[in-house]
């Protein structure tokens, strides 16, 4: 009669690993070949990295290259020529100051001849009073 | 091994020292190739699984925490591997199955005939008794009733709470007790 203890006391008993040294052995030369491959890896990572950087590096100075070039040539060449569109520009900024020129001189030479007229008033009012 | 031999070579180890590792892994390799068999019920599936138990130790001991028991740590990882193993043959049977001549012709091959004899009958056993077992209650099993593990022990080990592996583990003695049952009638 078997019963559950005796079975379990049958399966207790220990399976035989046969030649435990060269198992020992394989996995030691496997984690051996796989350190060896890591640090291979390791140093292509590393390299690969660096790759990428210099393949950012080189892409934003053709970035940098194509958008900021052109628009110095575009301030250089708009200073040599002048186009009817500037040209109206300029000739508007001319008269604008003309006109404002004008309109000072006008307020100065209307203020002296305010002031030399109050003065020959004043003359005229003292002369009127020493005769009374 | 004494704990502070054991601690000295696990540091070496962590230091990337492969014969402080070959030295722990002959400390382990019974335990290791004992539970696999228990489980896997074949005797090169248990080989294999050796292998790979070791090559995860070594791959992962940088984060395995001295506090913790070592023998706890191998069995986890032992455990994880098989039932993945297990479940796999579950759902693909046709490529773990070998054919019967071959397992015969590797018998035959053996160095050493009484040991495999002792192996093939002791997988005979576990395999008749265990073999409607889900992974998870050949493994509360195994590790409660074969290699008589604490409880505590065995939840470190399985991640499961103390209710389930309870419940695994009448499931799995209740079956086995009805093979018994059936042998004996």
């Amino acid at each position: 009669m078997t019963s559950y203890q005796t079975l379990t006391e049958r399966l207790k008993k220990n399976p035989v690993l046969e030649q435990p040294e060269q198992l020992t052995q394989t996995v030691i030369e496997r984690i051996e070949r796989m350190e060896a491959n890591r640090l291979k890896h390791k140093v292509m990572y590393i390299a690969g990295w660096f790759s990428a950087v210099a393949a950012a590096l080189l892409f934003g100075l053709l970035i940098l290259e194509t958008l900021q070039l052109p628009e110095n040539y575009r301030m250089k060449t708009e200073k040599v020529v002048i186009t009817p569109v500037t040209f109206d520009v300029y000739r508007e900024r001319a008269a604008q100051n003309i006109t404002g020129k004008r309109n000072i001189v006008t307020a100065i030479i209307k203020d002296k001849l305010e002031t030399n007229r109050r003065k020959d008033l004043y003359i005229k009012l003292i002369k009127q009073n020493k005769t009374l | 091994m004494t704990q502070f031999q054991m601690r000295e070579l696990i540091v070496r180890c962590k230091q990337g020292d492969t014969k402080a590792f070959g030295t722990l892994m002959a400390e382990f390799q019974p335990l290791v190739f004992r539970l696999a068999f228990r489980l896997l019920c074949d005797d090169n599936g248990a080989k294999d699984m050796v292998q790979e138990v070791f090559i995860k130790v070594w791959l992962q001991i940088n984060k395995y925490n001295l506090q913790y028991s070592f023998s706890t740590w191998i069995y986890t990882i032992t455990s994880h591997l098989c039932c993945d193993k297990l479940r796999r043959m579950k759902h693909f049977p046709e490529s773990f199955q070998l054919p019967d001549v071959f397992s015969e012709m590797d018998m035959a091959s053996s160095e050493n005939p009484e040991t495999s004899l002792i192996n093939h009958e002791l997988k005979e056993m576990i395999l008749y008794f265990t073999n409607g077992l889900s992974p998870k209650q050949k493994l509360v099993f195994t590790l409660s009733d074969i290699e008589e593990l604490e409880v505590d022990e065995i939840i470190k080990i399985t991640g499961l709470s103390a209710g389930k592996i309870k419940s695994n583990l009448y499931l799995a003695r209740k079956q086995i007790r009805d093979k018994i049952n059936a042998i004996n009638i």
